[in-house]
């Protein structure tokens, strides 16, 4: 075996010096919401705005300069790099927050911070509808930067750079390539596609809002934030009941449109958007989601009917939308987090927490493993099977389509599987953590499933009150399923290697 | 004293009474089409035709259905800047009511303000608006100097 190559100081100073550049674009991301805070005259929250943002521009200058290099990334330094930079946005992230007063202790903010990049939902505000607008606004915007544009994505854009490590960091970031043949077009094109829903979620939220009893300034308020979430599959609200508050159909079913929306890739947007509308029911990713979609509803919607909703209809009503939401990893709830730990039968739990685990699309605003793996798994499997039944001499082989057809390889399974069982084990060890405080087995699964899969919904578990090492558990498997783990371990490897130099 | 322990009574009685909205949403089964009475901040009010939503949270949230005349009193709603008004709902807990898709919710037969809301007065710490002020601009100046020195630096003729 070759022996492992120990990173250098120059490495160092590389992983230094991008990281400060692209944060640095990230600590603007704390500007809007002081705007918002002049909007609402709420001038008392100015300061924790103007000191996050001053304290992230510092640390980025320092870390930029600081480490000055002329080399650009290689693919070690890129990863390591997306893997630091979805700590360091939290980060940032967090310093309002905790400067607010509204999370009592930094770990509360950097859980709320990491819960907004990540995509993933899970909330410890409490008394949602009592925070100051400037902060609802900005926890939402976290979720449209974070999972809905990506950081990553948002710094290219701005920054505009071309090299061979932006698109190697734009692989770290766990998005693909090919809507344009430039990295910075496709980042615009992303960023283009993510506004133009934005736009027309607020504008549906906002109608359907006004329709249903609200103010049409806070229609627009909610629908601004709510249209940012929908679309990131995000899943926080500005209500503590979640989409429960609005007790509207109608609500849920533009909640629906924009959560499937988010969770398609944004190849498949491009294709639909320039004529190409065939590709959509090709893909094997939207029949996965479809099938997947399908064999859930039958199953939540007969075990809620069976056990706690009055009818059939409500039954799938409820079944239908929590199965969207797991699915697409948003985590918008219209049940509370009781009903879902104590009332809910387990299997329902169970289903819901294997729909979060598979995910959205690849390329998209969700998480998960994601239906394009776990699709390529299913039919390699089936081959399997098949080869069985077929003569020795015979020569099996099996495709798919994703964007044009793809031979399924041993490349391309392995990469898959790969992914499928670092997903596996690490919700194994979450759910072995949560359990291990005293929680219930189904519970512990369906909270760890959650966070490590981006999605956000919630029994009940994640609290202000629930321990701080379950606390920083669940930050860890919400940043390590927003980068799907590998950066992680080459981020560990990278550190290892590092020490390893170190203590010779 | 004496005199008003009575009246003390009379008025905490009511609360007393009152059901936690936690107790609901945690135990619905025990409660489940019965009469109840709860209290609680009102959070928002959503008018549909001739009744209306009124979502109330003291511990859990929990919407209540009530008609529209009830609601005609209600003035302040809860927000960063206002304490909402009290109040307290008599009426029967459905754990999922058939009506309304199967959401937890109270069908309102009474509904009394019991205590007004309010503004809540939000005082600007200067000091700390100043120094943040302070640190912006040291923040700026900072990058802005860090970054023409590295251009300076690039720059083919810098010794």
């Amino acid at each position: 075996m070759s022996e492992l190559i120990s990173p250098t100081a120059e490495d160092l100073k590389i992983v230094g010096h991008h990281l400060g550049r692209f944060s640095r674009v990230l600590s603007f991301l704390l500007l809007p919401p002081a705007l918002v805070a002049c909007l609402y005259s709420e001038f008392n929250l100015l300061p924790s705005f103007l000191l996050g943002f001053s304290l992230s521009l510092i640390i980025c200058a320092l870390l930029e300069h600081g480490c000055t290099t002329e080399r650009d990334m290689e693919l070690k330094h890129a990863i390591v790099v997306a893997a630091l930079l979805w700590l360091m946005a939290p980060f940032f992230g967090s310093l309002p927050l905790w400067f607010s007063g509204h999370y009592g202790s930094f770990l509360n903010s950097f859980f709320e911070s990491t819960s907004g990049f990540t995509g993933t939902g899970l909330t410890l505000t409490q008394r949602a509808d009592l925070l100051p607008r400037s902060i609802n606004f900005f926890r939402h915007l976290l979720q449209f930067v974070g999972d809905g544009i990506g950081i990553v994505v948002i710094s290219l854009c701005i920054l505009g750079r071309t090299q061979i490590g932006s698109f190697l960091l734009f692989k770290g970031e766990a998005r693909e390539m090919g809507i344009r043949p430039s990295i910075v077009r496709t980042s615009r094109r992303i960023a283009g596609i993510a506004f133009t829903f934005l736009i027309l979620g607020t504008l549906l939220f906002t109608l359907a809002g006004t329709w249903e009893g609200q103010k049409p300034s806070d229609a627009f308020f909610d629908g601004l934030n709510h249209s940012m979430t929908a679309y990131a599959t995000g899943g926080f609200s500005t209500h503590s009941q979640n989409l429960l508050y609005y007790h509207s159909f109608l609500i849920e079913v533009v909640a629906l449109i924009l959560m499937i929306l988010g969770s398609l890739n944004f190849n498949l947007h491009y294709a639909v958007l320039t004529g190409r509308r065939g590709e959509m029911l090709r893909d094997i990713e939207v029949r996965f989601f479809i099938l997947s979609m399908l064999i859930g509803c039958l199953l939540v919607g007969s075990y809620l009917s069976h056990s706690f909703y009055p009818s059939t209809l409500t039954a799938f009503r409820k079944g239908f939308f929590h199965l969207v939401s797991a699915q697409t990893t948003t985590g918008f709830q219209t049940a509370p987090g009781s009903y879902i730990m104590y009332l809910w039968p387990v299997p329902v739990l169970l289903v819901l927490s294997a729909l979060m685990i598979i995910g959205g699309s690849a390329n998209s605003t969700s998480g998960g493993i994601k239906n394009l793996r776990v699709g390529i798994l299913f039919k390699s499997l089936l081959l399997e099977i098949r080869k069985t039944f077929l003569p020795s001499s015979a020569v099996a082989g099996e495709t798919y389509y994703h964007l044009g057809r793809n031979p399924i390889t041993e490349v391309v399974i392995r990469g898959a599987a790969v992914v499928a069982l670092s997903y596996l084990l690490l919700l194994g060890t979450g759910t072995l953590i949560t359990a291990s405080f005293g929680y219930p087995l189904g519970p512990s699964l369906f909270e760890s499933a959650s966070a490590l899969a981006n999605a956000g919904l919630s029994c009940g578990i994640t609290s202000p009150s629930m321990p701080a090492a379950l606390k920083l558990t669940y930050i860890f498997l919400m940043w390590a399923g927003r980068l799907e783990i590998i950066a992680i371990f080459v981020l560990f490897g990278f550190i290892l290697l590092q020490l390893r130099k170190a203590l010779r | 004293m004496k005199r008003f322990l009575p009246l003390l009574v009379l008025l905490l009685l009511p609360a007393a009474c009152a059901q936690p909205i936690t107790d609901l949403l945690l135990h619905p089964e025990n409660f489940d089409n019965q009469v109840v009475t709860v209290r609680g901040e009102v959070l928002g009010v959503l008018r549909r035709g001739e009744r209306a939503w009124v979502n109330i949270e003291n511990g859990g949230a929990i919407g209540v259905w009530c008609e529209n005349h009830m609601v005609e009193n209600i003035k302040v709603t809860a927000d960063y800047h206002h304490r909402g008004d009290i109040v307290q709902v008599t009426g029967v807990f459905h754990r999922a009511c058939p009506e309304h898709g199967g959401d937890p919710d109270i069908h309102a037969e009474s509904l009394d303000i019991v205590e007004v809301g309010f503004e809540i007065s939000r005082e600007v710490n200067w000091w700390l608006m100043v120094s943040s002020i302070l640190l912006l601009a040291l923040s700026i100046y900072l990058s802005v100097q860090l970054r023409r020195r590295a251009e300076k630096r690039a720059s083919p003729y810098w010794y």
